[in-house]
């Protein structure tokens, strides 16, 4: 199996968990992904997410901070990074 | 009755805002400062902006300013001016005053020609900073009369229990108003996201998720029991 293939099975592996509310489980799986392709901007997003739904506030912040410093126009990791700055 | 109909006397920082604020809610108002300048800087912010020297009893009147529902008083610096405009809304009995203060003093005279509240805007907000600093992940919404109305995370032992088994009522003395909810989805670009649900009021079954945060009323004094709370 090649790494593509390895990073899609983790990111649909996290996504499942993350749809079953498995937060713990699903940032396992896109940290996974990550350790393949660590400046993919759409995996840190996801990361960030789980962090965030799970209510770890300090690295979701710090994740949407880096998915906007690979991807500047990132308008959702933008909105959410702003949400969280007000908290 | 909501009210509808503000006046806003001195349009500085918080004059200004307030009056914003006001306005962007629906309601009516008419703003009001002596300094031709600063009203010149806002007219095209809001709808009723005028110069005028609010210590004239004949100008409040035919600016309609006996009509409104409510006044705020925002002169900070010229304190004898804060007085006789409180006396002259008092005298077009508008309903509800509201000042702007910075002592205890100025609130002590203000209250005595009849001022309804006082704010001391700066304390406020450094009060709430402070706060914020302190207990981080707490936000706290308002604050009336010795209660608070807080906002936190679900800490992780009331996670998987239900909100009467957590007798929360009888062993913090606070009432859950609202548990705000994130339900994870995958939206149309197959990307994840969440969209969050407000249970309000939630049922003594509801169970606690990860991820929640509560939204309850407590006193100020048992705030910090939160403070350690995982």
């Amino acid at each position: 199996m090649n790494d593509k293939d390895k990073i899609q099975i983790h990111i649909e592996k996290g996504k499942f968990y993350f749809s079953s509310k498995k937060y713990k489980e699903a940032i396992k799986e896109f940290k996974q992904a990550l350790e393949h392709d660590s400046e993919n901007s759409e995996i840190l997003y996801s990361l960030a997410v789980s962090y965030e739904t799970s209510s770890d506030y300090d690295l979701a912040k710090e994740t949407y901070q880096k998915v906007l410093f690979l991807d500047p126009e990132h308008e959702l990791a933008r909105s959410h990074l702003e949400k969280l700055l007000e908290r | 009755m909501k009210m509808r109909n503000f006046a806003v006397i001195g349009l500085g920082r918080f004059g200004a805002a307030i009056a914003r604020f006001l306005e962007e809610e629906g309601g009516e108002v008419l703003a009001i400062d002596s300094n031709p300048e600063i009203v010149r800087e806002l007219e095209h912010d809001y709808t009723s902006v005028v110069e005028a020297d609010a210590t004239d009893i004949e100008i409040l009147s035919n600016l309609g300013v006996g009509d409104v529902d409510a006044a705020i008083v925002s002169i900070g610096t010229n304190m004898e001016a804060g007085i006789m405009i409180t006396l002259l809304l008092k005298e077009l009995k508008v309903p509800l005053i509201i000042a702007k203060v910075r002592s205890k003093l100025h609130e002590k005279v203000l209250k005595k020609v009849g001022v309804n509240l006082v704010v001391y805007p700066e304390e406020d907000a450094a009060h709430h900073l402070a706060k914020k600093l302190y207990w981080p992940g707490y936000s706290e919404l308002e604050m009336t009369a010795g209660l608070s109305l807080l906002e936190i995370s679900a800490p992780k032992s009331f996670v998987g229990r239900t909100v009467s088994k957590l007798k929360l009522r009888e062993k913090y003395n606070i009432n859950v108003v609202a548990i705000k909810r994130k339900n994870p989805i995958i939206d149309e670009n197959n990307q994840t996201d969440y969209e969050e649900k407000i249970i309000a009021p939630p049922k003594a079954e509801e169970k606690f998720e990860t991820g929640d945060r509560i939204v309850f009323v407590c006193p100020d004094e048992k705030v910090d029991k939160f403070k350690d709370m995982k």
